[in-house]
């Protein structure tokens, strides 16, 4: 199974695909594609803290990833 | 006034002519009974400045004020109650928010950042190109990441925040991460102070 979690003003919301549901990944890649258009950073995360990643692409092998709004300098 | 006499309806300057010409009780029946009473030193309200006939109409006025107001009175505290039980439910749902967002931050951490967090609210993160920060999450939304030296002094202040009013716990995990991830660009992004001493 793999999430999606989209920091937001609730903490996140959470999209859950199953990689041999077309469908369900289908449903995760359009959010992954809206929000990476609209200037989020996606990253793949790993158990434990070990190093994540960022993302380019949807991978629906990918397991848990964080898409975060962009950034700024204070 | 409204002690002695009924209740005028009228907010006009002549209510007090009508009162003091009608009335058979009153000792004064000219309209300078308000004017001798208005300026008499043992009588004066301490709140009527003017000393002219006009006194009670500027007196008349908040009493009507105060009796109209009855019916609003109750409407605004039916709203007050109502922006109360918004507010506490806006309240509790930033709290939820914040126990999600820390849950998720705790989650990416590493047991030696986790165990840091729980301790000092701090942890440290080792960036993309090898360099130690440290992220204070004690409650500040920037102004919270500091570079540090060899030996953990902070040496440069960065000055870097998550857009969106995301709570903060999410703010820390997208400071981690980016650092983790992508120091150039955190870089690029923040703000940067050079601590002295």
């Amino acid at each position: 199974m793999g999430t999606l979690c989209v920091m937001d003003t609730s903490g996140d919301s959470k999209t859950i695909w199953d990689p041999n549901n077309s469908d369900e990944v289908a449903n995760a890649r359009r959010t992954f594609d809206d929000l990476k258009r609209k200037g989020y950073t996606a990253y793949q995360v790993r158990e434990d803290g070990k190093k994540a990643e960022i993302m380019r692409e949807f991978d629906p092998a990918a397991g848990k990833v964080i898409l975060s709004p962009a950034m700024a300098g204070g | 006034m409204w002690y002695y006499g009924t209740d005028p309806g009228t907010t006009s300057t002549t209510t007090w002519q009508t009162w003091t010409s009608n009335t058979t009780t009153a000792t004064a029946a000219e309209v300078y009974a308000w004017y001798n009473w208005s300026t008499g030193a043992a009588y004066q309200p301490a709140y009527i400045s003017t000393t002219t006939d006009y006194s009670w109409d500027r007196w008349n006025p908040p009493e009507n004020v105060l009796i109209r107001s009855l019916p609003t009175r109750a409407l605004r505290e039916a709203q007050e109650r109502e922006e109360r039980a918004a507010y506490e439910v806006a309240v509790e749902r930033k709290m939820k928010a914040g126990k999600v967002a820390e849950e998720l931050l705790l989650e990416t951490m590493t047991p030696e950042q986790r165990e840091m967090y729980e301790k000092t609210k701090r942890f440290h993160v080792i960036s993309s190109e090898g360099k130690r920060f440290e992220v204070d999450c004690r409650g500040q939304r920037y102004h919270n990441v500091y570079e540090l030296d060899a030996i953990g002094k902070p040496v440069v202040e960065h000055c870097i925040y998550q857009q969106g009013n995301t709570p903060l716990g999410d703010n820390y995990l997208a400071q981690k991460l980016l650092l983790e991830c992508d120091e150039k660009r955190f870089r690029q992004i923040a703000n940067q102070t050079q601590l002295i001493g």
